[in-house]
């Protein structure tokens, strides 16, 4: 069988179906290997259910041809996901809405006699601002007596790096990066502390799971009981334990680096307001269908962009801290159309899994119509040495139009980055930046922020 | 199935199963006799989801 280059290269661990792509479209073909359990599926109502809840993306039956005939028993075409994130770039809430999403999920499954057969986090995705399932093919019949096959993955996906972020460091989320099948569990009983033991729900979920996969490691040498049964009052003591466990985690954000800066900074009640009249404008001239706020702090500036018509705003920052509050805003407010992602500019995520193509790098999944860069540059240029021009290179491949603040060495902010350092950046004037800018992009408009040193520029890609 | 479960979680999942399992039978019971009692349930929070667990076993 010949592999077509349009096959999504996410999309081959399941034998029953897969996603494609074709004319810049997203396709799932269903092979006849699932035709039972779809139909089931449908016939059930669960599908209608779920879609209806907003759980589930939704989709169309289409009459497309199949990529692989011979196997295929239906094509569908499911609603488009603007933007595709993953687990090691959301907060601690993000990734306990999608965990308490897949349970909610599951249990409503069972009332219609199915289970969920797969508990990976990337089958969650944001979509209008809250987590659905997007893998339709994750649903199997229920067969009184079998255990939940997904358990371990559910532990692995969601309750380890909940676990690991509320109880020992916010960081450790970046831990999926690494593991692309889930925090294994031994890993982290080991990383976690001798407290959690208290915890039921981290003592046997976590602890005795993990002592479990150890000592039944070999299941050709093991004494373990062969028949096994789980009835489905314990299938379901077992979802709820698992609920009850993830929503007893919790994470307040308080000393991450920025969570707190719009406070701290030397920015007039004033100024603060001015600058948010000039971006707004900007991007109401502009009014793109998609944007990136690099560096986005806890959103505010991104919320500027909640009413353009069809627009998704992807507000990042390095912060998981600014995050969190950026999200559980957008959340409070309903806001749809705003995901904020916790990226590393100067590290961003990269491509990983089979072939390096699994998961696709940050800068992949761009470019966009507008890029901003608001007090970002000081902390690229200066904290992270990166020259001006090579900043000026990678936002225009990020973005065909730029608004990015200029903060000079006069500023307290630029102040305090060079107060315990040698300033070896004799180019980092208003003048040396838009010298480095002019390469790639075109100066549109430059605006003075009253009552500050700072500098809004508006670029476009040349 | 394409995912290995696991036998570890498999097992795990049966020793669980017990305990968990008549967790969820008292509760519905003790729930029956709160309504039995008149007493009205003042958090409506997870209604919908408890109602769904009645739902599932029934």
């Amino acid at each position: 069988m010949k592999l077509s280059t349009n096959r999504e290269a996410s999309s081959f661990r399941d034998p029953s179906g897969f996603l494609f792509r074709r004319n810049n479209q997203i396709f799932r073909q269903i092979n006849n290997i699932y035709k039972e359990d779809y139909d089931l599926f449908i016939s059930s109502g669960l599908y209608d259910k779920l879609v209806q809840k907003g759980w589930l993306i939704a989709h169309t039956e289409v009459d497309e041809p199949a990529l692989f005939d011979e196997l295929a028993y239906k094509v569908i075409q499911p609603e488009k996901i603007k933007f595709i994130s993953y687990p090691y770039e959301w907060s601690f809430s993000q990734l306990r809405d999608a965990a308490l999403q897949t349970l909610k999920i599951q249990k409503k499954a069972l009332q219609a006699g199915m289970v969920l057969k797969d508990a990976s986090a990337y089958n969650i995705q944001f979509h209008q601002g809250t987590p659905v399932l997007i893998d339709t093919l994750s649903f199997t019949r229920y067969i009184e007596g079998q255990p939940w096959v997904a358990y371990r993955q559910f532990c692995q996906h969601f309750l380890a790096p909940l676990a690991l972020m509320s109880l020992v460091d916010i960081r450790l989320s970046k831990l999926l990066q690494m593991y692309i099948d889930g925090i294994t569990l031994d890993l982290t009983s080991r990383l976690l502390p001798r407290l959690s033991y208290l915890n039921g729900g981290i003592l046997t979920h976590i602890h005795l799971h993990a002592y479990a996969q150890k000592r039944y490691s070999d299941p050709t040498q093991s004494r373990a009981p062969k028949n096994v049964q789980v009835s489905k009052q314990a299938y379901i003591g077992l979802l709820e334990s698992l609920e009850n466990t993830v929503k007893k985690l919790s994470w307040k954000v308080h000393g991450t680096d920025w969570a707190e800066y719009y406070q701290a900074t030397n920015y007039s009640d004033q100024a603060f307001e001015q600058k948010k009249a000039i971006v707004g404008q900007l991007l109401q001239e502009l009014s793109p269908k998609t944007v990136w706020d690099l560096g986005a702090n806890n959103g505010e500036f991104s919320r500027l962009g909640i009413d353009l018509d069809d627009c998704q705003i992807i507000s990042t920052d390095i912060d998981p801290g600014a995050v969190e509050i950026n999200y559980l805003t957008c959340k409070k407010e309903r806001i749809k159309n705003i995901l904020p992602l916790v990226i590393d500019l100067t590290n961003p995520s990269p491509a990983i899994g089979w072939a390096n193509t699994e998961r696709q790098s940050f800068f992949e999944r761009g470019p966009v119509e507008v890029c901003m860069a608001l007090a970002l540059i000081h902390h690229l240029a200066i904290s992270n040495n990166v020259p001006l021009e090579e900043i000026s290179h990678t936002l225009a491949a990020l973005g065909k139009n730029l608004i990015i603040e200029f903060v000079p060495k006069e500023d307290s902010q630029v102040k305090k980055l060079l107060a315990s350092r040698q300033d070896i950046f004799d180019n980092y004037t208003m003048e040396g930046f838009i010298q480095a800018f002019s390469h790639e992009f075109i100066l549109q408009k430059q605006i003075p922020i009253p009552g500050t040193c700072r500098t809004i520029f508006l670029f476009s890609g040349k | 199935m394409y995912l290995d479960p696991g036998s570890g979680s498999v097992i795990l999942q049966t020793v669980l199963a017990s305990l968990l399992g008549l967790g969820v039978i008292v509760r519905i019971f003790w729930r029956k006799i709160k309504s039995l009692g008149g007493k009205k349930e003042l958090e409506n929070v997870e209604i919908e989801d408890e109602d769904d667990i009645d739902e599932i076993i029934n």
